[in-house]
């Protein structure tokens, strides 16, 4: 198939602007991104990168009268950022879903983890009644008919519905979704209070919340960093089986160069706010360009420390806003030269595929 | 003939007192009581506790960075706190250069707090945010006594070089560094006393991996200069395996295997062990992580499973793990695995990889 059809989103000359003490500061400055069904896209970098503000511009998540925009977000056809809120508000969740590092912090530790996951269930099905009204129809044939309680006494019955009530409405869809991202005991774990799960099951009821809505994009930030390897591990595996089962397409955000190699198809490096490289994951891996990448991947241990044969980049990350002229990696590179500190190097293809913006290979 | 043999008797008998450990651990009990409700306490029953060490016994030996693995919940960070008795054990012994520690009061154990320090996960959180630099890095010489304040600015700029900080920072506050710089002055902090030991509590999780190798490298540069012992606790076998000499891994509260690094790293026999190795993910290693073969999560440390504590998630299970508690065994040299299975699951690990 064409490769232009499966692209899902579009993200072409991105910048967000913070505004912090009257000024404008680019914490994305100008990225171009695709990303396509049923694939994952990994998004690398330290903190302080940007990759967490992209992830959220992506749905529309940032503050916005804290956050400019610049460049375009096109999904199916739309510019995401030209988007009223209320228009916004459509895509949010039901096109595109976020999944976050902490699910502890996500989830209300007051409320029983079906009665959530039904609340998301009950607004996915009122936005759609609200988008157009055919999928609320089609996706309330199998069952008493939760869309009755969207469609005909909406707002009213919300009021009236405490939260218990309405996992009662959606109990036989909840447990589905909690058997789907792989639960076991799915009344049991309905019935349970955040604090009662574990770190990997509280991201496991995230995943079912985000899927709630059936999305064609799943944004996860760091889905993993908080979980140990061997639920890491599980975790990972979940997201690439279900982004099977929805033909979603994935972004995942994360420092880990180590998930990146075994859940990824393509990867993109991001660094102060740019992407400086970006490749199929095996490419970028076998034939790493960009210093900043080879840095990062030989400052991974492996070996024993005979030697002291661990390589570092040195210095750290400038913070937003005092990023430096030119190539902003070049304060830290060991291959800089005459033209880093003074232009910004063009993102050029090296090879089919393979974009790098360094002058190494201008 | 005579003098080579003479020489290599002496070799060994400095070899043997080098081996007495400078931090020995026999029998580590911590059990939390967990909080009971009233009609429990009416009909009187046991009082449950949570298991956070159940009996964990080992040496670490002068010069020797000593790594412990294991997940979260299995009892590694209330290990590395006990041993500086910064919590209280249940029961066992810990001794310290040759001397019983675990019952002395507080006064008298204050001279062995100079020899050991600690270096925490969070650097924004272990150091004072309205401290300046200087009075972090010097309040343990306070407290041991060094009155002189020109003295202690001498050893601040000291220790400043050490862990590649400038000393025109010294009056800086912590929010004005970035998190591996911060994770520096906490080292300088650990080492202004000339310690004989310290005890990293996942010193490098909470840093960026550019920042993470600096940090293994510092550390590694530390223990070279002033021949420190180390008692690394980590989630990450791959920074156990880069930085130690020996590993013991964790699980529930218990050691169920130890080892050399290349013991543990090369022919693991526990079926966790393995499986700990076999979760790492590698960058430029393409893992399927389908066939990964661990289930579920580490169970809670108030009801402990029957026989083998890992017997809910191992795939090698069977009948007398649910029956039988297996020993730490001997298996060769410092090789010691709880597994009633070691040395099948090596023979199969090792022809299914």
């Amino acid at each position: 198939m064409d490769a232009s059809n499966q692209r899902l989103v579009e993200v072409r000359n991105l910048s967000v602007f913070y505004k912090i003490n009257y000024r404008l500061i680019a914490a994305v400055d100008n990225v171009s991104l695709d990303l396509h069904k049923g694939k994952i896209q990994a998004l690398i970098g330290e903190s302080g990168c940007g990759k967490s503000t992209l992830g959220l511009a992506l749905s529309r998540l940032l503050a916005e009268d804290r956050v400019r925009y610049s460049g375009e977000i096109r999904y199916k056809g739309v510019n995401l950022l030209s988007l009223s809120e209320s228009e916004a508000e459509k895509f949010r969740g039901t096109e595109i879903a976020n999944i976050f590092q902490e699910p502890m912090t996500c989830l209300n530790p007051v409320y029983k983890v079906g009665e959530q996951i039904a609340e998301a269930m009950y607004v996915s099905l009122q936005r759609r009644s609200l988008n157009g009204g055919d999928r609320a129809v089609s996706a309330s044939q199998n069952d008493v008919n939760p869309s009755n309680v969207v469609n005909g006494k909406r707002g009213r019955m919300l009021s009236l519905l405490r939260r218990g009530s309405l996992y009662k409405v959606f109990s036989d869809q909840v447990d589905d979704l909690l058997d789907k991202v792989k639960l076991p005991d799915t009344k049991r774990v309905a019935n349970m209070y955040p604090h009662e799960l574990s770190g990997g099951m509280r991201q496991r009821v995230m995943i079912a919340m985000a899927l709630a809505e059936s999305p064609s994009l799943l944004v996860a930030d760091e889905p993993t960093t908080a979980l140990d390897v061997t639920t890491q591990a599980q975790i990972l595996n979940l997201i690439r089986s279900l982004k099977e089962q929805y033909n979603m397409g994935v972004l995942i955000i994360t420092h880990d160069l180590g998930v990146v190699g075994s859940v990824a198809e393509r990867a993109a490096v991001m660094y102060a706010g740019k992407i400086v490289e970006e490749a199929p994951t095996d490419e970028l891996f076998r034939n790493p360009l960009h210093p900043y990448t080879i840095g990062l991947m030989s400052s991974f241990p492996r070996e024993r420390k005979d030697a002291f044969k661990l390589s570092t980049i040195p210095g750290s990350v400038p913070p937003l806003g005092s990023y430096p002229n030119g190539c902003r990696f070049h304060p830290r590179c060991v291959r800089a030269f005459a033209p880093c500190p003074k232009r910004v190097p063009e993102t050029t293809e090296v090879s089919p595929d393979h974009r790098v913006a360094c002058y190494l290979y201008g | 003939m005579n003098l080579l043999t003479m020489l290599k008797t002496q070799e060994q008998a400095v070899d043997k007192f080098a081996r007495k450990g400078l931090v020995e651990v026999t029998d580590a009990v911590k059990h939390y009581p967990v909080k009971s409700d009233f009609v429990s306490k009416l009909l009187r029953k046991k009082r449950e506790s949570v298991h956070a060490l159940d009996g964990v016994s080992f040496s670490i030996y002068p010069k020797e960075i000593f790594a412990v693995v294991g997940e979260s919940g299995s009892g590694k960070t209330t290990l590395g706190l006990a041993v500086l008795r910064l919590i209280e054990l249940s029961s066992g012994k810990i001794v310290f250069g040759g001397d019983d520690i675990s019952t002395l009061p507080e006064n008298k154990l204050r001279k062995y707090r100079t020899m050991m320090q600690v270096v925490f996960q969070d650097p924004s959180s272990s150091l004072d945010n309205r401290m300046r630099v200087v009075d972090s890095i010097t309040e343990p010489l306070i407290a041991s006594g060094v009155k002189s304040k020109a003295e202690r600015w001498t050893r601040a700029v000291e220790v400043m070089k050490d862990v590649g900080l400038d000393e025109s920072q010294l009056n800086y506050f912590p929010r004005q560094f970035s998190g591996g710089q911060r994770q520096r002055i906490s080292i300088a902090r650990a080492i202004i006393q000339r310690p004989k030991f310290i005890v990293l509590d996942e010193p490098t999780s909470s840093l960026d991996v550019s920042i993470q190798s600096q940090i293994l490298l510092l550390l590694q540069r530390l223990q070279r200069d002033y021949e420190l012992s180390y008692l690394l606790i980590t989630h990450n076998m791959v920074v156990a395996k880069y930085l130690s000499d020996r590993i013991a891994v964790m699980y529930l509260g218990r050691i169920v295997e130890i080892g050399s690094n290349v013991d543990i790293t090369e022919s693991a026999m526990h079926p966790y062990t393995r499986i700990l190795i076999s979760s790492v993910l590698q960058p430029g290693v393409y893992k399927d992580l389908s066939k990964l073969q661990i289930k579920g999560e580490i169970p809670s440390a108030v009801n402990l499973p029957v026989g083998c504590r890992f017997n809910s998630r191992c795939p090698y299970a069977r009948e007398i793990c649910h029956e039988k508690d297996p020993e730490l065994r001997n298996i060769d040299g410092m090789h010691y695995v709880a597994c009633h299975f070691a040395e099948e699951i090596l023979k199969r690990g090792t022809t299914e990889e």
